[in-house]
């Protein structure tokens, strides 16, 4: 496991970036929306979320030749399970208007209700499943 | 080209951020959810000055946004918590535990070139595609209904 000032480090840049995207365009940058508007928006709408997707590929591009111990490479669920697992996170990202960064973090840090019980749903079905499925 | 260069920063600050705080590793995720277990608060350690930072830079934007100095924020109007919040955060729920991963840090692992990686961000798009369709089931017959019409005052 890395050191926790690294974890933190790490949390304070992806809220700087995200922070800095609503500063400087007045948007939210959660992930889920990003993708979301790679599907459903064209035009500029598009074009500037693709942007910002592609700098994200980028910036892990790039640190992950730092630590490379960061991402993983092996032991993942088997490719049905995994793509079930992307369907799931898909569907629910779209329904629920956001995902663990848009709600967790843009929506929290909003003091938005609606993503605090988001949170509160996603971890406790995610425990829920866990306990059924071991990971 | 200004924009271009801006968009393009606030992507490479969210990719480093994900990949150098390691919560691209399934184990911190199945860790997290953990919660009678052995249960590993890393996850806690990135969202807590994530959601700090966040929330300082969201009130500056909306001064700006105030003295009109900056942009007009788009933000989300739906303040309702309904059907639809609650079994799109679970079936989310379902995913992130199965996989241990969700969008940033699957995107994260795609920018890396894992094989995993690809399989499931092109299942996620398709989630996020198919999304809209399993939406139309929440909308209320009333609604539906009422579409032809003037929208009513309330």
């Amino acid at each position: 496991m890395s050191s926790w000032w690294l974890v933190g480090l790490g949390g304070g840049l992806f809220g700087l970036g995200g922070g800095c995207l609503l500063v400087t365009q007045g948007r939210l940058g959660g992930i889920s929306g990003l993708a979301g508007g790679l599907v459903h928006e064209r035009g500029a709408e598009r074009a500037w979320r693709a942007l910002v997707l592609l700098g994200l590929l980028v910036g892990a591009a790039a640190t992950s030749q730092v630590f490379p111990e960061a991402i993983a490479r092996e032991g993942m669920p088997s490719l049905p399970r995994l793509v079930g697992a992307g369907l799931c996170v898909g569907i629910g990202a779209r329904l629920a208007n956001g995902c663990t960064s848009g709600h967790g973090i843009c929506g929290v840090g909003r003091l938005s209700s609606r993503s605090c019980i988001a949170v509160i749903v996603f971890s406790l079905s995610g425990w829920l499943v866990q306990k059924v499925v071991s990971p | 080209v200004k924009r271009t260069v801006t968009l393009l920063a606030c992507g490479m600050l969210m990719g480093v951020g994900l990949v150098s705080a390691h919560i691209t590793r399934p184990e911190v995720i199945h860790g997290w959810l953990d919660f009678t277990g052995a249960w590993d608060p890393t996850l806690l350690l990135f969202f807590a000055p994530a959601t700090a930072v966040f929330h300082c830079m969201f009130r500056w934007a909306r001064v700006r946004e105030r003295v009109q100095r900056g942009p007009t924020l788009c933000l989300p109007g739906v303040r309702r918590i309904d059907a639809k919040l609650v079994t799109g955060a679970a079936l989310f729920g379902v995913g992130w535990a199965l996989s241990g991963s969700c969008p940033g840090p699957a995107l994260a692992s795609l920018g890396a070139g894992v094989p995993w990686a690809f399989a499931f961000v092109a299942a996620m798009m398709a989630g996020l595609a198919l999304g809209d369709y399993v939406g139309v089931l929440f909308m209320s017959p009333s609604a539906t209904r009422a579409r032809p019409g003037p929208p009513s005052s309330t």
